[in-house]
């Protein structure tokens, strides 16, 4: 990768290209804002809908005004969102259409009507088809008004009020809006309208979605809407939480976005690309990287839970495997051998027990004796805990669940190991004082003997 | 609205000697209620009254309208004819006297809240609109989850709780209501003993202050066991009173044996021809 | 002025006779096109993955760029279909397998799995596109027609291409028939007996996927989902065979396909993706209003139908019960307004209806069944007591309340479910009605 080229075209940097990363910014956090009740709802292809829905609204209230005066855009594309989720609802309720069948004629229906508009009108309308596929953010800090002496683009304005309306009815209604997403029903007998307050979102998302048009277009506000709420999702488990990781993300995404617009395609000798588009495939990466690396549900945790899970396991069926030898008074085995059998008897792999061994013996629950591997008193407790689980459960598959005695071993082994004390102790309760397992083998003491 | 205390003890009535004039103190009077679906009838012509004080149970089999008559109690659904009394005036204005407590299936459980956040929603009513959750109020959820025996469960979110934990958060935001009338769907489907033990303790316990309770139940083991007064359900009202009148091996038949078929093929037709 | 008319005129007739070759070649495309997408957006519908549709159409959009790079590295006609459809064909693939993997992460949702596959892969599309403006190897202008849709760029060697996949598509739905007819209706089961339940889903998704990519020429890659949902949902109006619904949505398909494109050609400069999804709308509304199975204006008939019929049989039975007091008596309108709470312009219009029917006469105020009539309010309130009888001894409503829902079922009871009634009711069982009136078998 040419550094040096990169690092050229970022000092080019101008305030043109901090207003668009604010502008980027601003649109992301505005539409996750309320993107976040359309993916814990379960309607993100209605945001789909909306986004295409209100394009007919803009070029009639384009027609209609004949400027890009903000309030009849808002008012017609507004009406225009609100008339597709209702369209779209009325036709799966009450002509018992299918759900997505019925999203999808309506939108696709008020879209193509935008289209032609766009098209026949195009004299009258300063609109392109190619803006409603990816939107002008490059141009929009080059529309500006003056506001209290600075000079501030016009979209930024919009989209900056459009934000902290949504954030504030956000925090504002927090309480309501999140029980009417979690469940309608409680919220509809203790009277708090989930109707009025789930028109109250789509609207949110329509006038958001108007705002964002010019920057991002109508198709990658989807993008917008709905993968900064997953992201946030898999990164937090409360509603507030995942608000606040919507807005950085929205920052993060908008300046990954714009410097990879404007240096990733000189590597291949191109002039800079699309940043609306940069900042969408940012998002993706972005999504990508937090489905691997989240703590709680990333791949990677998960797959290093299971990992230390089978360690775990592979250690306590070496203890395991050692006891059973002292009880067939074999004090010592070679380390070879104890490790071919464990693999053997527990189905682990050879490099998992030899980890398992030296982890036993880093903390001392073993030592290595002249002739071989032994048990150290602190694994020998832990031992024969772990067998007193194990010979308790065989019991109780045998006597209670009624298993025969040749298959209770392969089932024991499974529990053992996620066997807690008091699960231990309600087993030997349940096993009324039988000292031996099926097999006639003593079952070691507990804990407190 | 009468205070639903007090008048624990009225006689158990049976269907057929209802007249049109209803105890305006019973908790629940159900008069003529038909409910349709898609105008296909699911109950059918629902005449009741359900005194206050008691642990009622709903029993039926499945499709006989156990839900829908709640879901019509508290407005969820709309009635084809009919109305619903609680404690002798519409639903409307006796609200902050009702808790519901939907199916556990009904909800969203990976939802981003937490136990003591769904807790605290049985106070919404209380603390109004635009208002926010304040400590006092919260202090109130956790005494709430506390009742249920997981006061320690209070900040997890609520898909890392087993169902029998899931089902005891939804018990405490109804408890959180502070309600006369607790109409409960369901609240023993699929939990482990130790939440169904608790759940009866603390609906024993709720009766035992006056309240009343009507709760959807499948288990006909145990209705003898947890409750003084049945309601049985197919369609329409087979029998309803004290457990010890109406839950007879006779009215259980009646209400299980075999489904009135023709009564079904008349709601399908009912349906067809209006459509 | 009158230029213009003759032009267009002469335009319309060039049109309607399909006597340009190029017309003619664009409209056996987008006809084609507009069947099989009816075909394979049936089977979208039913099984209830209408949008996956318009995630995979516009994942098309990186594709087509790539294709477009790579036709221009190697100095092809970078509009060549050999080469941008193909590709295409491999990301909308991929999308479709980038949503599955996203099924498998927790927490994340079906429908914002979608959301995310859709905008996702469009977003590297545009960022693509960015780069291709400046390709120096021509402009990316030919991409557009694949956006929103150019019917007119179709050549006589799209059209082979576009009927081969047609051909393709349409054998397949018919030799398939049983086994989509079954996924669509019960996956499950079709895997418990064994079926290759993901073969066929395959094989339905890779036709979906085929008319996306072929449909880009004409509709474009926005809409061309509209050809796959739209068909189908308005043919849902018209039947509920799963045979007879493919075969409409086809019909449909071509129909709006065909005339949005003849449109088109008429005008120039339209946008061909969006008119021909504006006909296909018209359709839908037209099929939503006079639908043969469930449309409005047929259910709206159906339920005038029922409410005069329910009109009439209430006087019927009104007039027979009366009858049975007082042979050959005469009955007043005054009397009949008095047992139901029928409002006068109600009462005037039943009695109006059931004289052109030829159940009663009418002199002055006074109305008397005729034969016919009274035959019938003899079979109605037989029905409406063994009904009343059935409610008491086996449904165990109270006698005060059966009269109602007696009401409301009668009407509805055809001649099985009476004969059902006889065989329960009357074994021993009382021979009377509730309210002390005999019911009469009609045979006596």
């Amino acid at each position: 990768m040419n550094v040096h080229t990169m690092a050229l075209v970022l000092s080019d940097w101008s305030y043109l290209d901090t207003w668009i990363v604010a502008i980027g910014a601003l649109c992301a956090m505005a539409c996750a804002s309320c993107g976040c009740f359309l993916v814990l709802r379960r309607m993100s292809m209605m945001g789909d809908a909306i986004s295409h829905g209100v394009l007919p609204g803009i070029v009639i209230a384009f027609l209609v005004s004949s400027t890009r005066s903000s309030t009849i855009m808002f008012i017609g594309a507004a009406l225009a969102g609100l008339l597709t989720a209702l369209a779209s609802q009325w036709l799966s309720q009450w002509l018992r259409v299918e759900r997505s069948g019925a999203i999808g004629v309506v939108f696709t229906t008020l879209f193509a009507l935008g289209i032609l508009l766009i098209v026949v009108a195009a004299d009258s309308v300063e609109l392109d088809p190619h803006c409603v596929l990816y939107g002008e953010i490059a141009l929009a800090p080059l529309d500006v008004i003056r506001v209290g002496g600075i000079d501030i683009p016009r979209a930024a304005l919009s989209l900056g009020i459009v934000w902290i309306v949504n954030l504030g009815i956000c925090l504002v209604l927090l309480k309501e809006l999140r029980m009417a997403s979690f469940d309608p029903q409680f919220s509809r007998s203790i009277d708090f309208k989930p109707e009025l307050l789930n028109a109250l979102i789509m609207t949110m998302v329509a006038v958001t979605t108007v705002a964002a048009f010019e920057s991002v277009g109508s198709i990658l506000v989807l993008a917008m809407l709905v993968i900064p709420p997953v992201i946030a999702r898999l990164l937090s488990d409360r509603f507030t939480g995942m608000l606040w990781w919507c807005m950085l993300i929205g920052v993060v995404a908008s300046i990954i976005g714009h410097v990879g617009a404007i240096t990733l395609p000189r590597i291949v000798g191109y002039e800079s690309t699309n940043t609306a588009g940069m900042m969408t495939v940012s998002l993706v990466v972005l999504l990508a990287l937090v489905i691997l690396i989240a703590p709680g549900p990333g791949i990677l945790a998960q797959a290093a839970r299971r990992r230390r899970h089978r360690l775990q396991v592979a250690q306590e069926d070496l203890l395991g495997l050692l006891f059973r030898m002292e009880e067939a008074n074999q004090h010592q085995i070679s380390s070879g051998t104890l490790l071919a059998r464990a693999a053997e008897a527990g189905g682990h792999g050879r490099a998992m027990v030899s980890r398992a061994l030296g982890k036993l013996l880093s903390t001392q629950r073993i030592q290595i004796a002249p002739e071989g591997v032994q048990l150290r008193e602190s694994g020998r407790r832990e031992a024969s805990q772990l067998v007193r689980s194990h010979r308790l459960w065989e019991r109780y598959l045998s006597d209670q669940v009624g298993l025969q005695d040749d298959h209770v071993h392969e089932t024991a082994m499974m529990l053992e190991h996620v066997t807690s004390p008091e699960m231990q102790s309600r087993l030997a309760e349940e096993s009324s004082g039988d000292r031996t397992d099926p097999h006639g083998r003593p079952i070691p003491g507990s804990e407190k003997d | 609205m009468g205070s639903p205390r007090g008048n624990r003890h009225q006689p158990g009535c049976q269907v057929g000697d209802l007249g049109p004039e209803h105890s305006d103190k019973s908790a629940v009077s159900i008069h003529d209620l038909t409910v349709a679906y898609d105008r296909k009838p699911v109950i059918w012509d629902i005449d009741v009254d359900i005194p206050s004080g008691h642990l009622v149970a709903i029993v039926g089999p499945n499709g006989a309208g156990k839900s829908t008559l709640l879901k019509a109690a508290v407005d969820l659904v709309p009635t084809s004819s009919g109305q619903v009394r609680i404690f002798g005036s519409p639903y409307a204005q006796t609200r902050d006297s009702v808790a519901y407590v939907p199916q556990r299936e009904s909800v969203d459980w990976d939802f981003p809240v937490t136990s003591l956040d769904v807790a605290c929603m049985g106070l919404y009513r209380s603390i109004g609109w635009l208002r926010p959750v304040n400590r006092a109020h919260r202090k109130r959820g956790i005494e709430a989850l506390d009742r249920l025996g997981i006061a320690d469960l209070a900040d997890r979110q609520i898909s890392r709780l087993s169902g029998g934990q899931q089902q005891r958060v939804f018990l405490a935001r109804a408890l959180a209501q502070d309600a006369q009338l607790y109409l409960m769907d369901e609240p023993f489907a699929a939990v482990d003993a130790a939440t169904e033990e608790a759940i009866v303790r603390l609906l024993q316990e709720l009766r035992s202050q006056g309240r009343t309770l009507v709760v959807v139940h499948h288990d006909i083991q145990t209705v003898r066991k947890y409750f003084d007064w049945v309601l049985l359900l197919n369609m329409r009202i087979v029998s309803s009173g004290p457990t010890d009148e109406v839950f007879t091996s006779e009215n259980l038949s009646k209400t299980y044996g075999g489904r009135l078929t023709l009564l079904d093929d008349a709601a399908e037709a009912v349906a067809r021809g209006d459509r | 002025m009158i230029a213009a008319t003759d032009t267009l005129s002469s335009d319309l007739l060039e049109l309607l006779t399909l006597s340009q070759y190029n017309t003619r070649v664009v409209l056996i495309a987008v006809g084609l096109l507009g069947a099989s997408a009816g075909c394979a957006g049936t089977l979208l519908l039913l099984r209830k993955r209408a949008l996956l549709s318009d995630a995979m159409s516009h994942a098309t959009l990186p594709g087509l760029c790539i294709g477009f790079l790579i036709a221009g590295s190697l100095g092809m006609d970078a509009r060549s279909p050999w080469v941008l459809l193909p590709s295409a064909c491999m990301t909308a693939l991929a999308s479709l397998g980038t949503y599955l993997l996203l099924l498998k992460v927790p927490r994340i949702r079906p429908d914002a799995a979608l959301a995310i596959v859709l905008s996702g892969w469009f977003g590297l599309g545009v960022v693509l596109l960015g780069i291709l403006q400046q390709a120096p190897n021509g402009n990316a202008g030919g991409l557009d027609s694949f956006i929103y849709g150019k019917a007119a760029t179709i050549r006589a060697s799209d059209t082979w291409l576009i009927a081969a996949c047609a051909v393709l598509m349409i054998t397949t739905c018919v030799l398939l028939l049983k086994e989509l007819r079954l996924i669509c209706f019960d996956a499950s089961f079709a895997r418990g007996s064994g079926w290759p339940v993901w073969a066929i889903d395959g094989v339905s998704l890779c036709m979906v996927i085929l008319v996306t990519v072929v449909g880009l020429h004409a509709v474009g890659l926005i809409l061309v989902v509209a050809l796959l949902i739209i068909p189908p949902v308005s043919a849902r109006f018209w039947t509920h065979h799963f045979g007879r619904m493919m075969l409409v949505s086809a019909i449909i398909g071509f129909a709006g396909a065909v005339i949005g494109g003849g449109i088109t050609s008429l005008v120039s400069n339209l946008p061909s993706g969006a008119v021909i999804v504006l006909v296909c709308s018209a359709i839908f509304i037209t099929s939503l209003l006079f639908g043969a199975d469930r449309g409005l204006v047929k259910s709206l008939l159906t339920r005038r139908r029922s409410r005069r019929k329910t009109g009439i049989d209430h006087l019927l039975r009104a007039m027979y019960e009366q009858s049975e007091h007082n042979k050959d008596a005469t009955v007043s309108k005054e009397f009949l307004s008095g047992i139901r709470t029928w409002r006068t312009p109600t009462l005037e219009s039943i009695i109006r209806l059931a004289r052109r029917r030829g159940f009663i006469l009418q002199t002055e105020d006074e109305l008397r069944l005729t034969r016919a009539g009274l035959e019938l309010g003899r079979q109605l309130t037989r029905r409406h007591r063994l009904w009343e009888l059935y409610l008491i001894h086996h449904a165990m409503i109270d006698p005060t309340h059966v009269d109602r829902d007696a009401d409301d079922v009668e009407h509805f009871l055809d001649a099985s479910m009476v004969r059902r009634l006889e065989t329960l009711l009357q074994p021993g069982e009382e021979p009377r009605s509730p309210h002390h009136l005999e019911i009469e078998d009609p045979s006596t």
